[in-house]
C-alpha cells in the first residue's frame, strides 16, 4: 500500500514542474527518508560535472559553478564510470574514490558503518541529457521496493525539464530583444508605458513603443502597431524598431523617417504594414517641443488643463503603398501638459457592451491632470482591462509624455 | 545598535518630503539613515511602508486628493528603489517569486517585500504590478522559485489570487501571501489556499527563515462553494448594475440630481459593491463584505454622500438581486447584513 501511494506521490511531484533545478530537487525531496538518509543525483553534461543532494548541495543554482571532470582524480573518475553503466550495491565500507565520486558527506558516509547499510547507485536512463546517476545511503533491503521505477520516473522528468530549461533559455533571449526596452530619464520630462500584449504567457506582440536619444541632444519617440500577431508580430515589430533607428540617423524629420520605414518594408518579401506615430522631443526652457508624424496610427491625446484633444496628425498606414503622404505637426508642452499614445487595442477593447471607444478613455484623461505619467498609463490600461473583465484582446500599448514643472537642469 | 527610536525622529522630515513630492530629499533621508546604520527593513517598514499608510489615511480622510496621493506614493517608490539599489548583496539564498495578483495596482508593497528579500540575501524576481495570469504560470517554470509570494491590497482580487495561488501550487511552488485584500491575519489567503501569511516585510522575512514552508507542496485543495451564487452573481452583474442605477436615480431623491460625473462615480460605486460581494461569497465570509461597506460609508460621507444613501443603495442592489429566482441566499443576506453598516452609520451621524 505504501509503495502504491508512494509511486502516486512521486508521480504527480515529478509531473508538477517542467523547471530543471525544482524537478532535481524534487527528486531529493521525494527519495529522502523513503528510499534512505542521503541521496545524491551526479549529473555529467560534457567535461562538467554538478551535483543535487538532499542534504542541500545544489550545483544548479544561479551562483553555484559547476565541477571540471579533469579536476577529479583518476580514480573518482572511474569509479563514475563504473557507475554510469550498471546499478550497484556498495556495502560498508564503500570504496574512497566511489563516496568522492558520487559526493557523499562525511556524515552520510559514516552512516554506512552501521549494520545492513549500504550506498546503491543506479544510473538513470536518460534520452539525449546528460548522464545522470542516481546514489542513495539507506539500510535494509538494498533500495527498497521500487527504486529501479522511481530511477525511470525521474529520468523522464528530468529530461523533458532539460529539454524546457534549454528552449526557455532560448526563448527567454529572444523576448529580451523584443520586448519594449525600460523608458530612458530625461530631465523634465516624465514618461509613462503600459504594455498588455494579447499573448499574455510570452508577453510579447506586434506594438511597440520607444524612447530613444538622438545625436543632437533631442529624443526620438515612437510608438506602432505591426499586422498580425504574436511571435511573427514581434519578430516584424524588431525590424521595423530598427528601421526607425537607422532612419533617425539620417533625418530628424518625423515624416522623412516615416518615409524611409515605408521604403525598407516595401522592399522585404511579403506583405507587411505597420502604423506608427514618430516624435522628435526637445526640452526647452518654456517646455517641450514636439515635432509628430503619424502612420495609420490613431492620434495622440494632448491633455492640457483638465481638457482632452487628439492631436490632429494624419499619413498613410505604411508598408502598403509605394506613395506615402505624412502631415507633420508642430506641438508644445507646456508645463503639466500630458501627450498619450496608444495603439488602436485600447479603444477596440471589446467588453459584454461591445467596443470600449474613445470616449471613456478621454473622460478618465481628463481627471488625470496631476497624476504622474506612469500612473496615467496604467489607470488607462485598468480602465481597459476592467472593460474586458478577462476577454482576449488585441496588443494594447499606452505610453505618456508628460512636461514637468521643473526646469531641465 | 541604533535606538528604535531613530526612525521616529526623522519621520516627519520624510513625511514633509512625501507632501511636497521631492523625491530627492527623500531619498537623501532614506540614504543618510541606512549609512548611518538604521537597518534596512526598518527603513523600509517605518518609513516608506509607515508614510504611505499615512498617505493613505490621508486621501481616506479626504484631506488629500488623488494627485496628491499618487506623487507621495511615486517618491515612496524611488525611495524603495534607491534603497534597493544600495543595500542589494548578491544573493544566494532562496528564490523568491514577488508578484502582484492581475488587476492589482498596488505596487508598493510589493516593491517593499522585495526590497527587504533582496537585503536578506534572498534572490529576487519582481514581476511588478497586475502581472498576467498567464504569464506568472509560464514564469514559475522558467525560473522555479523556492516561494512564491503574493500581494494583495484589494480583496477584489481574490479570484485572480486564487488562481495563482492554484498555479502556484501545482507546479509545487508553496505560497506566502500579504497585504490587507488577505484579509486579517490573512485568513482569506489561507483559506484560499496560501501556505502562510505575513503582516509586513519583516514578517515575510520570518517566516522564510522558518519551516513554516515546504520545499514541495502538493495542489491547492479545492475550495468549497455550496452553492452558485458566485456564478449566478457574476453572470447578471452588469444588468444587476444598470437596474441599480435606474433604480437608484428614480427611487433616492440625492442621486436624482447628480450630474453625469456623479452618476459615473455612484456606477463606479455599484461595480465596487459586487466586486466585493463576490470577493466575500469566494471566501465566504459576510465580514469582508461589512468590513467594505464600513470602508465605503468612511471614504463617502467626507465625498458629500451620506451613509444613509449607501445604505439605500445597498438596499437597491438587494432588492434587483432578488427580483429574480436563483441561488441568492448567501448573497442577500451578506447585502442584507452590509446594509445594516451603513444604516448604523447614518443613525450614529445622525444622533
Amino acid at each position: 500500500m505504501e509503495a502504491v501511494r508512494f509511486a502516486l506521490r512521486s508521480a504527480d511531484a515529478l509531473a508538477a514542474t517542467l523547471n530543471l533545478r525544482r524537478t532535481l530537487n524534487c527528486v531529493m525531496d521525494l527519495a529522502v527518508p523513503y528510499f534512505g538518509s542521503w541521496a545524491g543525483l551526479t549529473v555529467v553534461d560534457g567535461q562538467h560535472l554538478r551535483r543535487v543532494d538532499s542534504a542541500g548541495a545544489d550545483d544548479f543554482a544561479d551562483s553555484a559553478r559547476p565541477t571540471r571532470l579533469r579536476d577529479l582524480d583518476t580514480a573518482a573518475v572511474d569509479a563514475l564510470e563504473e557507475a554510469f553503466t550498471r546499478p550497484r550495491v556498495h556495502a560498508a565500507p564503500a570504496p574512497p574514490a566511489v563516496l568522492t565520486a558520487l559526493g557523499v558527506p562525511p556524515g552520510s558516509a559514516e552512516q554506512l558503518a552501521a549494520p545492513n547499510a549500504h550506498l546503491v547507485t543506479v544510473p538513470l536512463p536518460m534520452r539525449g541529457w546528460g548522464r545522470v546517476v542516481l546514489a542513495v545511503v539507506g539500510r535494509g533491503e538494498p533500495g527498497g521496493a521500487g527504486l529501479d521505477d522511481f530511477a525511470r520516473r525521474a529520468a523522464t522528468a528530468i529530461t523533458a525539464a532539460a529539454a524546457y530549461d534549454e528552449r526557455a533559455t532560448l526563448a527567454g533571449t529572444l523576448r529580451e530583444a523584443l520586448v519594449p526596452a525600460p523608458l530612458p530619464v530625461i530631465p523634465g520630462v516624465e514618461l509613462g508605458a503600459s504594455y498588455r500584449p494579447a499573448q499574455e504567457a510570452t508577453r510579447i506582440g506586434g506594438d511597440f513603443y520607444d524612447v530613444t536619444p538622438r545625436a543632437d541632444g533631442r529624443w526620438s519617440l515612437s510608438m506602432g502597431d505591426v499586422c498580425g500577431k504574436g511571435v511573427e508580430a514581434a519578430v516584424l515589430t524588431g525590424q521595423v524598431r530598427q528601421s526607425l533607428r537607422t532612419a533617425a540617423v539620417v533625418s530628424d524629420e518625423p515624416a522623412t523617417i516615416l518615409r524611409l520605414v515605408n521604403d525598407t518594408l516595401l522592399g522585404t518579401h511579403g506583405t507587411k504594414f505597420v502604423t506608427a506615430a514618430y516624435a522628435v522631443l526637445k526640452r526647452d526652457d518654456d517646455g517641450i517641443h514636439v515635432r509628430l508624424a503619424a502612420g495609420g496610427h490613431p492620434p495622440p491625446l494632448l491633455l492640457r488643463g483638465g481638457m482632452v484633444r487628439p492631436v490632429p496628425v494624419r499619413g498613410t498606414l505604411i508598408g502598403m503603398l509605394p506613395d506615402v503622404s505624412f502631415d507633420p505637426v508642430d506641438l508644445r508642452l507646456g508645463p503639466g501638459d500630458l501627450l498619450l499614445f496608444y495603439t488602436d487595442g485600447a479603444p477596440e477593447a471589446r467588453g459584454a457592451s461591445g467596443l470600449l471607444g474613445l470616449e471613456p478613455i478621454e473622460a478618465l484623461l481628463g481627471d488625470c491632470a496631476e497624476l504622474t505619467a506612469q500612473a496615467v498609463t496604467e489607470r488607462v490600461l485598468q480602465l481597459v482591462l476592467e472593460h474586458l473583465q478577462g476577454r482576449p484582446h488585441d496588443d494594447i500599448a499606452l505610453m505618456a509624455v508628460r512636461c514637468t514643472a521643473d526646469r531641465p537642469r | 545598535m541604533t535606538s528604535p527610536t531613530s526612525v521616529a525622529s526623522v519621520f516627519d522630515e520624510y513625511f514633509a518630503a512625501l507632501t511636497s513630492g521631492d523625491a530627492g530629499a527623500a531619498i537623501a533621508l532614506a540614504l543618510d539613515e541606512l549609512d548611518r546604520g538604521v537597518p534596512l527593513i526598518d527603513l523600509l517598514e517605518q518609513l516608506v511602508a509607515g508614510g504611505q499608510a499615512e498617505v493613505g489615511r490621508r486621501w481616506a480622510r479626504n484631506d488629500w486628493n488623488v494627485a496628491q496621493e499618487h506623487r507621495a506614493t511615486s517618491v515612496s517608490e524611488e525611495v524603495v528603489a534607491a534603497l534597493g539599489a544600495r543595500a542589494t548583496p548578491s544573493g544566494t539564498g532562496r528564490r523568491v517569486l514577488v508578484a502582484c495578483a492581475d488587476g492589482e495596482w498596488h505596487a508598493l508593497p510589493s516593491r517593499v517585500l522585495t526590497a527587504a528579500l533582496r537585503g536578506a540575501g534572498c534572490q529576487v524576481t519582481y514581476l511588478g504590478a497586475s502581472v498576467p495570469t498567464q504569464h506568472f504560470a509560464q514564469l514559475l517554470h522558467e525560473l522555479g522559485p523556492d516561494v512564491t509570494a503574493l500581494s494583495c491590497a484589494l480583496p477584489t482580487r481574490l479570484f485572480d489570487a486564487r488562481e495563482m495561488i492554484e498555479i502556484s501550487r501545482g507546479a509545487g511552488i508553496p505560497v506566502i501571501v500579504g497585504g490587507r485584500g488577505f484579509g486579517p491575519g490573512g485568513t482569506w489567503g489561507l483559506r484560499l489556499g496560501a501556505h502562510d501569511w505575513a503582516p509586513d516585510a519583516r514578517g515575510a522575512l520570518d517566516v522564510l527563515a522558518s519551516d513554516a514552508l515546504p520545499a514541495f507542496t502538493d495542489a491547492a485543495p479545492p475550495l468549497i462553494v455550496a452553492d452558485g451564487a458566485i456564478d449566478a452573481v457574476r453572470r447578471r452583474r452588469r444588468a444587476i448594475r444598470d437596474e441599480s442605477m435606474a433604480r437608484m436615480t428614480r427611487a433616492l431623491p440625492d442621486v436624482a440630481r447628480y450630474d453625469e460625473r456623479q452618476l459615473r462615480r455612484t456606477e463606479e460605486d455599484v461595480d465596487f459593491i459586487l466586486d466585493f460581494l463576490c470577493a466575500a461569497l469566494l471566501v465566504d465570509d459576510v465580514g469582508l463584505f461589512t468590513e467594505f461597506v464600513g470602508w465605503l460609508v468612511e471614504i463617502l460621507v467626507p465625498r458629500g454622500v451620506p451613509a444613509a444613501t449607501v445604505a439605500d443603495g445597498l438596499a437597491v442592489v438587494a432588492d434587483v438581486i432578488g427580483a429574480e429566482a436563483g441561488p441568492y441566499a448567501r448573497a442577500l443576506e451578506f447585502l442584507a447584513a452590509g446594509t445594516a453598516v451603513a444604516t448604523g452609520a447614518a443613525r450614529s451621524a445622525g444622533g
